[in-house]
């Protein structure tokens, strides 16, 4: 009777210790998904390239010097919280970190854009999801300068 | 002394007297032909008792002693289970505490392991799918700049508002260089 008392004592205590020791716990995963789109403006005929999305191309037009448009390159990265993700562009490279998610809705990120000719940016910003985040990195103090543009989605 | 009434010496006769009251009764037996006489008359009767009750007990045949052996045998049995699964439940009831103990005992051993194996160091990262929710445009909140630098350069920054949602542009210029100095 001592002995299975003891026994069922010594199962009791055991199992609640050993659940601790068990399969890691599982953390799921935080992240977005950004959209970079790389773009060269310049003071052209060309208008807007088609490849370009009707939203940020007419934001794009009312909002900068530069009259013609033509999109370098376009990619779509996965960005793990804390791990931040450099991207190659067509003229430089971009690298995007993720911070933290604000209330499911909103993503707080820094961009880093080394454009061409090396002109650097840093930016930190609270973000909501499908929002743009713009940087056009003109090349020189010319009264028309071309700019190296890079465009930053993420949801 | 008075003289013994005959129900004492049947006590006596019987060992059912103290020692007080023994002890006077054969006194008085011992004064007392008439009472010794009716002890003695007593005592022969017992063994004639006795001795009858052996010689009957002697008289029953074994054969009789025998069938009542089996008799009892028999009612043994018939508790008995018949059947495989019968025999098997009957089995698990007579050991059931035993059968508990182990496992039980079982189950702690296999907990004490639990907590002695080495830790796996890997964490299994469960990819959810994740991302932000996407707010209809009326909805989303302001975009807000918390730092930006442009080294070597000038920053100036631009919020756009409109059915399509919110966009920040920020426009970098180099800086001034003066050649030659």
């Amino acid at each position: 009777m001592k002995v299975r008392a003891l026994a069922i004592v010594l199962a009791l205590i055991s199992v609640p210790a050993a659940a601790d020791k068990l399969a890691p716990v599982q953390q799921p995963a935080v992240q977005v998904t950004c959209d970079l789109i790389e773009i060269w403006g310049s003071h052209g005929k060309g208008g807007m390239d088609a490849a370009i999305g009707k939203s940020l191309a007419s934001r794009l037009t009312s909002t900068l010097k530069q009259t013609e448009f033509k999109q370098l390159s376009t990619q779509s990265k996965t960005i793990e919280k804390k791990k931040p993700t450099t991207v190659k562009l067509g003229k430089g490279s971009a690298t995007v970190n993720l911070i933290e998610t604000v209330d499911r809705s909103q993503a707080r990120i820094t961009v880093d854009f080394t454009a061409a000719k090396g002109i650097k940016t840093s930016a930190q910003q609270l973000v909501s999801g499908n929002d743009w985040i713009v940087v056009a990195a003109n090349q020189s103090k010319d009264p028309n300068p071309d700019a190296h543009i890079l465009a930053v989605s993420c949801k | 002394m008075a003289k013994p009434s005959d129900i004492e010496l049947m006590q006596h006769a019987d060992g059912e007297l103290d020692e007080r009251g023994s002890a006077q009764v054969r006194t008085q037996i011992e004064r007392e032909a008439d009472s010794r006489t009716k002890v003695e008359s007593l005592g022969q009767m017992t063994e004639l008792v006795r001795g009858h009750l052996e010689m009957s007990a002697d008289d029953v045949p074994d054969r009789r002693f025998e069938a009542m052996w089996r008799e009892v045998g028999h009612a043994i049995d018939a508790e008995a289970p018949t059947g495989l699964w019968a025999r098997v439940t009957s089995w698990l009831d007579r050991h059931r505490g035993h059968l508990l103990t182990g496992a039980v005992s079982a189950g702690a051993v296999a907990a004490i392991a639990l907590m002695l194996r080495p830790g796996d160091p890997e964490t299994v990262v469960v990819n959810t799918g994740g991302g932000i929710d996407v707010q209809p445009a009326a909805l989303r909140l302001a975009p807000v700049i918390e730092d930006l630098e442009t080294p070597g350069g000038n920053g100036t920054v631009l919020n756009i508002e409109d059915d399509d949602g919110h966009m920040t542009v920020i426009v970098v210029t180099p800086a001034d260089t003066v050649e030659g100095i």
